[in-house]
C-alpha cells in the first residue's frame, strides 16, 4: 500500500523543537541561511555546525536522517568543489609533478569552504521541514506573508489551496490505487513494454483519477459554500501561535551564534 | 472446487507503526457454479479475501488455489491466467470507467485478453444484455450515462470477460432501491444463465439472504462460518454480536418461535414469511 | 415562529425556465424541531430540493422562506447557510483540513467567531457527536461513520437551527450507518435542531416523525411514517420499498387477512403476527390457496 508515504520530511515528535511556533522557525531558519553566506571563515562554520549539531540533539532526529537531506543535492556539491579547485590561487600542492601544478592549496581551501557552505545550508535548512507538519509550515508561511496581502497578493487563497492539496493528497493516493487494481482486474498491464506502450497503459488510471478530483472539486466547493466559506476576508482564526519561553531562548541563541560569528569574521 | 485458500495470512505495512493482519489462517474453498455471499463489516477483511482470488495482493502466507492451480507458485502466467478466471467488480466500479464510448469501455477487458475483434464483439453484446443496458448505449460516453447505468456498464466490462467466477464488492452501494433490485436481479439471472459461480460480498444480510446458496462470515480477519444460508442464519444472535444486521423479518419470526409459535426461524425475506403464516394459517395456525 | 422552512410553489431548472423542470411547483411547510425524512428515487429532485434550502441554488420560480428569510436575499446569504447546515453523502468530500478540530472550527473561521469563543464552540460540537477522542486524528484515518460524525460537528459548530442531510449514510456500513442516525436524533433530542434527513434506508425513515415522499419534482406523500408505509402500492409505483414487516402486513392483506395496514417495527409485527396465529384476527377461512 502506497497510503501511508509521508507527506514532505516531516518527522513527528514532541521535541522542544517541534513545540517551537513555527513562525520563529522560519525566521530563524531564514536568517541562518544568510548567516552562512556572511561567514568568511572556517571558525565561523564550526560554530554553526555547532548549532546544527544541538538542534539535532534536541530534536531527537537521528542524525543519519539529517544527513539523509544532502544526498539528492550531492552531485551538486561535488560539482561545486570541483570547478573552485580552479580559482583558488596560492602555492601548488605538488611542486614537482607537472600535469597537477593547477592544483593550489587556495583551491583546496576554496573547495572545502563551498562544499561546508552548501551542506550546512541544506541541513540547516531542512530541520524546518523535519519538525514542522506541512499544515503548520503553510499556516506559519501564511502568516508571516500577511503584510502581501495589503498589496493583492493572494496569500491567503494560496495557503488555502495548498491545505486542500495536503488534505486530499491522502485520499487521492488511496484511489489511484483503487482504480490501478480495478483496471488490473480487467486485464490491463502495466508493467511490461517499452516507455510508449507502458505510458499509454496509464490512461485507464488518469482518466477516471482526474474525474473523480473534479467530482470530488465540485463536491468540495458544495460543502465549503454551506460552511459559509468567502475568501480570506473577515476570518479569525483558530489556531494562535504565540512565542513561549522556548522561542525566546531559540532567538537569543541565533542572536549569540549571529555575533560571534561576525566578531570571528573581523577578529581572523 | 473452483477456488481454495489454504492458511491464507496477509499482513500490510509490514515494518511500519501501521502494521495490521488483515487476513489471519483464512481457508475457504468455493465450489464450482455456487452463489456465495460474503459478509462481514468492515475491516473485517472480506475485501482483502476477495483480491487476492485473482492475485492483486499477494500473500504474506498460505495458499490461493484458482481451478486447481497454485497462482503463486510457478511464473506469471499462472497468475495472469487467475486474473482473467476471476472478474472482479469493486466497490463503485463506475469509478473505474475511462475510454470515449461504452462500446471501447466493456471491450477494455476482452481487448486485454488478446481476443479476436468479432469475439470482442459477440461478448460486448452478450455482456450489455446481462446488465440489460440498450444498444443506444453503445455509442454514447460512460460520462453521459446515469448513475445506475455507469454501475452496470463497469459491471458488463467485467462480465464481458467471461470469468469462471465473478465476484462482486457491494454492486448495490449507494444506489436507490430500485437500482439495487435491478442490479441484484441482474446478477442473479447471470448467474443462472452462465452456470459460472458467484460471490457477492455485502453488508446487508438481507441482499445475500435473497440470492446467495452459501455464506462466508468474515470476522476480525478469520473466517468465522462458511455454511449453507439456513445454516449461517441458525447463528443469528452470533452475527448480530459481530456488528452484522439480521433481516428485520427474520428477528420477527425468531421472536414468535421463542414465543412458541408453531413457525420456523429460518425466514429470511418476505416471501418466505407470506408462505409460512398462510401456511400456518391453513394447518388451524394456533398455539394449542 | 413555529415553522422554520415554508416553500411555495417552488419550481427549479438547471438550464433556466426552458429546461425541464427538476421541481415543479412544490409547497413544503416544516415545523421547527421536527424530524423529517424525504424519500424518492435518484433523479426525483431531494438533493435539488435541498440545495434550494440553504441557497446554494436558487428558485426558478416560487419563493422558499427558511427562519422568515427569503433565500433570495443575497445580503442574507450567510444568515440562511449558518441557520440551515448542511452534511453531503461523501464524507471525505466535505473535510476540508488535516486535523479534525482544525476542520470543524472551519466554519466558524468563516464567519468571524472570536477565538474564545470558537475554541469553546469546537469542544462542544465534537462532545455532541462523540467524537472528542478524536480531536487531534487525521480524518483520512478515521472510519466513513467517524469521517461523517466530524462533517456533522463541522456543522453543529455553526450552531445552525436546522440540520439537512442530503443522504448521509449511503456510503456507510451498517455500523456507521447506527452511529450517524443515533447522533443525528440526539442532536434533535439535545439541541432541538430540525433534522431533514434524505435516504434510501427505510428503516431510517421509520424514525421520523414525518416522512415526505417525492416523485418527478412533486410530493406525492406527506404524513407520519405510518400513514406512509400505508400506501404500499404507490411506494411501489414509485420504485420505493417499505419496511419488510410492512410489506408482509400489505401481502397479507390481499388475502383478507384483517391485519392492520401500518406496521413499522418489529415489536409491533411480532405481537401482529401473534395474535393472528391465535385466531384473534379475523381472515376467511379458504381464502387463500397455496
Amino acid at each position: 500500500m502506497i497510503k501511508d508515504i509521508t507527506l514532505g520530511q516531516y518527522f513527528p515528535g514532541d521535541s522542544p523543537i517541534h513545540k517551537m511556533d513555527p513562525r520563529v522557525k522560519l525566521l530563524i531558519t531564514l536568517e541562518f541561511v544568510v548567516l552562512l553566506f556572511v561567514v568568511n571563515n572556517f571558525y565561523g562554520f564550526a560554530v554553526c555546525a555547532t548549532l546544527i549539531v544541538a538542534v539535532t540533539a534536541l530534536s531527537k532526529i537521528p542524525p543519519k536522517t539529517v544527513l539523509k537531506s544532502i544526498k539528492p543535492l550531492l552531485f551538486i556539491i561535488i560539482f561545486t568543489a570541483f570547478f573552485n579547485l580552479f580559482y583558488g590561487g596560492g602555492s601548488p600542492v605538488f611542486e614537482s609533478v607537472g600535469w597537477l601544478r593547477w592544483l593550489t592549496w587556495g583551491g583546496i581551501r576554496n573547495a572545502a569552504f563551498m562544499s561546508l557552505r552548501i551542506i550546512l545550508l541544506l541541513v540547516g535548512s531542512t530541520f524546518v521541514m523535519y519538525t514542522t507538519s506541512p499544515v503548520m509550515l503553510t499556516d506559519a508561511i501564511e502568516r508571516l506573508l500577511g503584510p502581501l496581502k495589503k498589496l493583492k497578493v493572494p496569500v491567503h487563497e494560496f495557503a488555502m489551496m495548498m491545505t486542500i492539496a495536503m488534505r486530499f493528497i491522502p485520499t487521492l493516493v488511496d484511489e489511484t490505487d483503487k482504480i490501478t487494481n480495478a483496471q488490473k482486474a480487467r486485464g490491463a498491464d502495466f508493467e511490461t513494454g517499452n516507455i510508449i506502450r507502458r505510458a499509454k497503459a496509464l490512461i485507464p488510471i488518469l482518466v477516471p483519477l482526474i474525474v473523480s478530483a473534479f467530482r470530488r472539486a465540485e463536491e468540495l466547493a458544495d460543502a465549503m459554500e454551506c460552511r459559509c466559506y468567502n475568501g480570506g476576508d473577515g476570518r479569525t482564526r483558530y489556531k494562535i501561535y504565540s512565542c513561549k519561553s522556548r522561542d525566546y531562548v531559540a532567538i537569543c541563541v541565533m542572536l549569540i551564534v549571529t555575533a560571534s560569528v561576525i566578531t570571528l569574521n573581523v577578529l581572523i | 472446487m473452483i477456488i481454495k485458500t489454504e492458511h491464507l495470512t496477509y499482513k500490510y505495512g509490514i515494518g511500519t507503526p501501521f502494521e495490521k493482519t488483515a487476513l489471519d489462517d483464512v481457508s475457504v474453498s468455493i465450489k464450482e457454479g455456487d452463489y456465495v455471499g460474503v459478509i462481514g463489516h468492515t475491516g473485517s477483511g472480506k475485501s482483502t479475501l476477495i483480491s487476492h482470488f485473482n492475485a492483486i495482493l499477494k500473500p504474506t502466507s498460505g495458499k490461493v488455489f484458482v481451478d486447481g492451480q497454485d497462482i503463486w507458485q510457478d511464473d506469471k502466467t499462472e497468475r495472469i491466467k487467475a486474473r482473467f478466471k476471476v472478474g472482479l467488480v469493486f466497490q463503485y466500479p463506475e469509478h473505474q470507467l475511462f475510454e470515449d464510448t461504452v462500446y471501447n469501455d466493456i471491450a477494455f477487458g476482452p481487448k486485454n485478453m488478446g481476443l479476436s475483434g468479432e469475439e470482442i464483439e459477440k461478448r460486448v453484446m452478450t455482456s450489455l444484455e446481462f446488465v440489460g443496458l440498450s444498444k443506444d448505449c453503445l455509442e454514447k460516453s460512460p460520462f453521459e450515462l446515469s448513475g445506475g447505468q455507469k454501475r452496470r456498464a463497469a459491471i458488463a466490462g467485467v462480465m464481458a470477460m467471461s470469468p469462471k467466477v465473478l465476484v462482486l464488492d457491494e454492486p448495490a452501494a449507494g444506489l436507490d432501491p430500485r437500482g439495487r433490485d435491478e442490479i441484484l436481479s441482474r446478477i442473479r439471472d447471470y448467474h443462472k444463465e452462465t452456470g459460472s459461480t458467484v460471490l457477492l460480498v455485502s453488508h446487508s444480510m438481507e441482499d445475500i439472504a435473497e440470492n446467495a446458496n452459501s455464506i462466508i462470515v468474515m470476522n476480525r480477519a478469520a473466517c468465522m462460518m462458511h455454511a449453507s444460508v439456513p445454516e449461517v442464519f441458525e447463528h443469528a444472535s452470533q452475527l448480530e454480536k459481530i456488528g452484522l444486521d439480521i433481516p428485520q423479518i427474520t428477528r420477527v419470526f425468531i421472536s414468535l418461535h421463542k414465543l412458541g409459535y408453531p413457525v420456523s426461524q429460518n425466514i429470511y425475506t418476505v416471501d418466505d414469511a407470506e408462505r409460512e403464516i398462510l401456511s400456518c394459517l391453513k394447518g388451524g395456525g394456533a398455539r394449542d | 415562529m413555529s415553522e422554520i422552512i415554508s416553500v411555495e410553489n417552488l419550481s427549479f431548472s438547471y438550464g433556466g425556465q426552458k429546461d425541464t423542470l427538476v421541481l415543479d411547483g412544490l409547497d413544503l411547510k416544516i415545523e421547527q424541531n421536527s424530524f423529517v425524512a424525504v424519500l424518492g428515487h435518484n433523479g426525483c429532485g431531494k438533493s435539488t430540493l435541498a440545495k434550494n434550502l440553504n441557497a446554494i441554488l436558487l428558485p426558478t420560480g416560487g419563493k422558499v422562506y427558511v427562519c422568515g428569510i427569503d433565500t433570495t436575499d443575497e445580503s442574507r446569504l450567510f444568515d440562511i447557510r449558518r441557520r440551515m447546515g448542511m452534511v453531503f453523502q461523501n464524507p471525505d468530500n466535505q473535510i476540508i483540513a488535516t486535523v479534525v478540530d482544525e476542520d470543524i472550527a472551519f466554519a466558524l473561521e468563516n464567519l468571524g467567531v472570536p477565538h474564545d469563543e470558537m475554541v469553546k464552540r469546537v469542544d462542544e460540537a465534537l462532545a455532541a457527536v462523540g467524537m472528542s477522542e478524536y480531536k487531534h486524528h487525521a480524518p483520512h484515518r478515521l472510519s466513513g461513520g467517524q469521517k461523517q460524525r466530524v462533517a456533522i460537528a463541522g456543522i453543529i459548530a455553526m450552531k445552525p437551527q436546522c440540520l439537512i442531510m442530503d443522504e448521509p449514510t449511503a456510503m456507510l456500513d451498517p455500523r456507521g450507518r447506527k452511529e450517524v442516525m443515533a447522533t443525528v436524533k440526539r442532536l434533535k433530542e439535545e439541541q432541538g435542531v430540525t433534522v431533514i434527513l434524505i435516504t434510501h434506508y427505510m428503516d431510517e425513515a421509520v424514525q421520523a416523525d414525518r416522512v415526505v415522499v417525492m416523485d418527478d419534482g412533486k410530493i406525492i406523500l406527506d404524513g407520519t411514517p405510518e400513514y406512509v408505509f400505508q400506501n404500499v402500492g404507490l411506494l411501489h409505483s414509485v420504485a420505493l420499498d417499505v419496511p419488510q414487516s410492512a410489506e408482509l402486513m400489505y401481502r397479507l392483506r390481499k388475502y383478507d387477512i384483517k391485519v392492520p395496514i401500518s406496521v413499522l417495527n418489529e415489536g409491533d409485527c411480532v405481537k401482529v403476527l401473534s395474535e393472528l396465529l391465535e385466531n384473534k384476527i379475523d381472515y376467511k377461512d379458504g381464502a387463500f390457496d397455496i
